[in-house]
């Protein structure tokens, strides 16, 4: 699995410094984030801390922020990606394998990709290279948490085949052509079920939509 | 308001209880006032106003006690309550005094006291004023006075008072009902305490379990971290040795310390009901359970505390012997409870003798000392008492994973039923019998002047029916059956009965009348419009006979004011009552919720304890490694094996997360040396889709849900560990999909020699495969 076949490519950007920033409370995973990045130029490590209130009380100029999706502060999933992205910086989820919900939670809020910490670190690089420039990160979890909401925005029939192809672990090529589209149709099509995810209003019409609510707002306790 | 300073001083719970005393006092005075205003204003134009030639202060006593029985029902909701208690205690004393005194008061044309028909007031008013045994002897008293005080000074009494007083016995009827109504809204009180205990001990299980949940989430975070950090490591920096001393302790700490001998709490228990001379009554499997000493310990302590609470204070109700006790011992998944039951004396939980702690208190207090345990006291006087001790948490020895537990269902405390119109008692029926039998008595006395005798014995038949019907001992509303029955008593009585009548019914009316009480009854029953049709069928039949004979009007209103006014009442009554029963229909649900939520709570309480466990088997000894290996000096280096089991157990740890279902099949054998080949697996489980709400399952429950999505077939688990075990390097995602997809599950092999896409059915069939060569999955 690597990363860079999921990536969904926009525009090109200027090839400037990215500014990261890390939300995570095992101080030791800063250490090694930041330990990885200096070898790399184009990653300039700005901080780590443990909560989103902290990073943002430091600097507000990030362009990526790796967030653990479990924080102990009992801060809610969609305030901390809300507020980060407020503050102009894409968040890259950096979860130990979460639940569902959690991953949900996150899409919802609008994230950029997600990578787990115990994959390789050249997939942690190659993801914060592709959300530096404003691209998608596509990861197999990301599509089967966004895939098997029951509650899931309007998709087409065309993008639900794609997101499943996603969430079943196939890339970008794969689906274009066990689809017989070309690979730009796929991540377009990405890009739009991303937007769709995360731009829809939060409506809570059901008892499950109140909780799930409650649960990205903090009020109740995530699932385990 | 202007209560006493202590009176201010009290809680805020004992205000409202009395508050909630004074409302069913004051509803069932105003019941007997609506009662009694009904009969004023139906009897006013023929019995109350013949009283004209007796004694002038007779009257004006007649006219005092329609006028408090006026005030008492006008001011029924208004009067201070104070007031109502004297007026309604007055107006049962001033009508003996006026029954009695009416030989002396009476002019010669008068047959009877014209007061007499407010008896069924008088017999009500003393029922809310006094004890029950002082109502049901006034009510034998009123209806005995008149003859005998004939008797005493006439020295001879008229056949036809005679045979009114029989009727007159039929009274005692309104003292059992009103009563029985009484104690179902006390009752109704008192399911309104439990039904706020419940709701706050669900609030606390909620927050507990929520807690730990929130505890759980982190743990994993901890122990993910952990295991990740060290896989990557071969010298082990002191960060990562932190780290992993850390993840060790926080998942020493959320795991029970020790673990308890098999069938250890069974043998305690055991000999402590042998010792006490308790029944003991205990599942097979309880032999063999185990969990930890901590909470054997404290179950059995507790337990003991309330067996000697038990022998101490409970002693036998009226009309047993003996006080049975019987110690019962159940167990289900991740739950062991130990119930302590008498059929004592019982008490009331929420009193506390102010010299020591409560039993609650102190049996509570022991069993919250220990992570997952819990205790409840149910009990009530006269109905003996029950201690609840239970503790949740990883039971083995226990068969099967099982579901049980979170279905939850109706708390089996002391609840009122809604037999709430007091008519579905042993009592009410023995009454309405009773009153059957006086007016069969009547009948009997009465049998000479009938054409027909038999058309009458047949209705008679059909009143008794009517009556068994209408106490059927079940919730209100009636069940249709029976409603049918009582329904039909007046309507068919009114057919065989009006034939029989020559002229004005006079004390002939019994028949007419009893099919009047039962229509109104099932109106109090809960079947309004029943009883409605019952009353206006009745009604039909008697203005039919009344055009058929060319009875004179006044006849035909004789005939009908009792059915009109027994409606009027029943009407009334059914309104009143029907305000209780919504709330206590509104408390049953509640507490039913809380009762499920509870379940609910506790279940999930026992999945994230037993949760944790595994996780402390899987990632406690390469955890231990890394602290070990770190603390040597100097600090050895993990070998490739030991980073090998760190992967093995976080890649574990994820499966438990996200595909539970699978991770506990053969599946995961062959996942697990697929990983030790180097084969990177990804397990997802999105058979059951999305969150429940928090009441319904417990929030830190992928395995519940995965249970709920149903258990994996053999013949998936082997084609799917046999396409896994056929990997030899690259990855493999395996996707079990959301329900009502086409597809059951896909599996995704890439590897050097390409991709292999196989989608399996629900037995493990290849629905589809796809293979493509390895230069066509080069991404970009």
């Amino acid at each position: 699995m690597t990363v860079d076949s999921r990536r969904v490519d926009a525009p090109a950007h200027t090839n400037t410094v990215s500014r990261i920033g890390l939300v995570d409370d095992h101080d030791v995973v800063g250490l090694g984030v930041r330990a990885l990045l200096t070898d790399h130029p184009d990653l300039e490590f700005v901080a780590a801390e443990p909560t989103v209130a902290d990073l943002l009380a430091g600097t507000a100029d990030l362009d990526v922020v790796l967030l653990d999706l479990r924080l102990a502060d009992g801060s809610s999933i969609w305030q901390n990606i809300s507020r980060l992205r407020q503050a102009g910086a894409e968040v890259l989820a950096f979860t130990s394998g979460d639940d569902v919900d959690l991953v949900r939670a996150a899409a919802r809020a609008g994230i950029a990709g997600m990578v787990r910490k115990s994959e390789d670190s050249e997939h942690l690089l190659e993801a914060l290279r592709h959300v530096a420039r404003g691209e998608v990160v596509a990861s197999t979890e990301w599509a089967a948490a966004v895939d098997s909401d029951p509650h899931a925005p309007g998709l087409s029939p065309r993008e639900r085949q794609v997101l499943e192809l996603y969430a079943s672990g196939e890339k970008a090529d794969r689906v274009a052509r066990l689809l017989g589209v070309s690979r730009e149709t796929v991540l377009d099509h990405i890009r739009r079920i991303r937007v769709k995810y995360a731009a829809v209003e939060r409506p809570a019409h059901t008892k499950v939509e109140l909780y799930m609510r409650a649960v990205e707002d903090g009020v109740l306790p995530g699932p385990g | 308001m202007n209560g006493s300073p202590d009176d201010r001083r009290q809680g805020s719970s004992t205000i409202v209880a009395t508050a909630r005393a004074m409302s069913v006092r004051r509803r069932m005075g105003a019941m007997v006032s609506i009662g009694a205003l009904t009969l004023v204003a139906v009897h006013f134009g023929d019995g109350l106003t013949r009283w004209s030639h007796a004694h002038v202060g007779w009257r004006l006593g007649v006219l005092a006690l329609i006028g408090i029985g006026v005030v008492l029902a006008v001011g029924a909701f208004h009067l201070p309550q104070r007031l109502l208690r004297r007026g309604w205690a007055c107006f049962p004393i001033l009508y003996l005094v006026l029954v009695s005194t009416w030989v002396l008061a009476r002019s010669s044309g008068d047959d009877e006291p014209s007061v007499w028909v407010l008896e069924p007031a008088a017999v009500g008013f003393a029922a809310v004023s006094w004890a029950w045994r002082t109502a049901v002897g006034y009510a034998l008293i009123a209806a005995a006075l008149l003859p005998l005080s004939l008797f005493l000074v006439d020295g001879s009494v008229d056949r036809q008072i005679l045979l009114r007083a029989i009727i007159h016995l039929g009274n005692v009827a309104f003292v059992v009902i009103l009563f029985a109504i009484d104690t179902q809204l006390r009752a109704l009180r008192g399911s309104e305490r439990e039904v706020e205990r419940n709701a706050a001990l669900a609030a606390a299980a909620r927050s507990r379990a929520g807690a730990h949940a929130r505890l759980t989430a982190l743990i994993h975070d901890d122990v993910l971290t952990a295991l990740t950090l060290a896989m990557r490591t071969k010298v082990v920096p002191e960060s990562v040795a932190t780290q992993a001393g850390r993840a060790l302790a926080v998942l020493r700490g959320a795991v029970a310390p020790t673990h308890g001998r098999p069938g250890h709490l069974h043998a305690d228990l055991g000999a402590l009901a042998r010792d006490h001379g308790l029944q003991f009554v205990a599942p097979l499997e309880t032999t063999r359970m185990v969990l930890p000493d901590q909470a054997a310990d404290a179950l059995v302590a507790a337990c003991a505390q309330a067996i000697d609470n038990s022998l101490r204070h409970a002693r036998p109700v009226a009309g047993a012997t003996t006080v049975r006790r019987r110690l019962r011992l159940t167990v289900e998944p991740g739950r062991v409870a130990v119930t302590v039951e008498d059929d004592g004396s019982g008490f009331d939980p929420d009193d506390v003798a102010p010299d020591r702690l409560g039993l609650r208190d102190s049996v509570l207090a022991r069993m919250r000392a220990v992570p997952g345990g819990d205790a409840r006291v149910r009990s009530e006087p006269g109905h003996g008492a029950v201690v609840e001790l239970s503790w949740v948490g990883p039971v083995a020895g226990h068969p099967g994973p099982g579901t049980g537990g979170a279905a939850g269902g109706a708390n089996p405390g002391p609840h009122a039923g809604s037999r709430i119109s007091g008519l579905a008692t042993p009592a009410a029926r023995v009454v309405l019998v009773l009153v059957w039998t006086t007016g069969a008595v009547q009948s009997a006395l009465l049998w000479h002047t009938y054409p027909q005798p038999a058309a009458i014995g047949v209705a008679l038949l059909v009143s008794l029916a009517g009556a068994l019907a209408l106490s059927t001992p079940t919730d209100d509303p009636l069940p249709w059956r029976a409603t049918v029955v009582a329904a039909a008593v007046a309507p068919v009585n009114a057919l065989l009965f009006l034939p029989q009548l020559g002229g004005a019914p006079g004390e002939r009316a019994w028949l007419l009348q009893t099919g009047a009480y039962l229509a109104a009854l099932l109106m109090v029953r809960g079947r309004t419009w029943a009883g409605l049709a019952s009353v206006g069928a009745t009604a039909a039949a008697v203005a039919v006979w009344g055009g058929w004979v060319g009875a004179p009007a006044a006849t035909v209103s004789a005939v009908l004011a009792l059915p009109v006014a027994a409606t009027a009442v029943g009407l009334a009554w059914s309104a009143l009552l029907r305000r209780m029963l919504a709330r206590l229909t509104a408390h049953r649900r509640a507490d039913a919720a809380s009762a499920r939520a509870l379940a609910a709570e506790e279940t999930a309480l026992a999945r994230t304890a037993a949760e944790l466990l595994t996780i402390a088997q899987v990632a406690g000894p390469p955890l231990r490694r890394v602290v070990d290996l770190a603390a040597t000096d100097p600090p050895r280096a993990l070998t490739a094996a030991d980073r090998m089991e760190c992967r093995i157990a976080e890649a574990h740890v994820r499966d438990r997360l996200r595909a539970p279902a699978l991770a506990r099949t053969r599946v995961a054998a062959a996942v697990d040396a697929a990983r030790r080949r180097g084969v990177d697996v990804l397990l997802l489980d999105d058979r059951a889709g999305g969150s429940e709400p928090a009441d319904r399952a417990g929030p830190a429950d992928p395995d519940h849900r995965a249970d709920r999505a149903g258990l994996l077939e053999d013949g998936f688990t082997l084609a799917l560990a046999e396409l896994v075990d056929a990997q030899e390097a690259g990855s493999v995602t395996v996707r079990l999909l959301p329900v009502g997809r086409a597809v059951f599950a896909t599996v995704l092999r890439s590897g050097p020699g390409g991709d292999e896409r196989a989608e399996l059915d629900r037995l493990g069939r290849e629905a589809h495969a796809r293979r493509d060569s390895m230069a066509s999955s080069e991404s970009t």
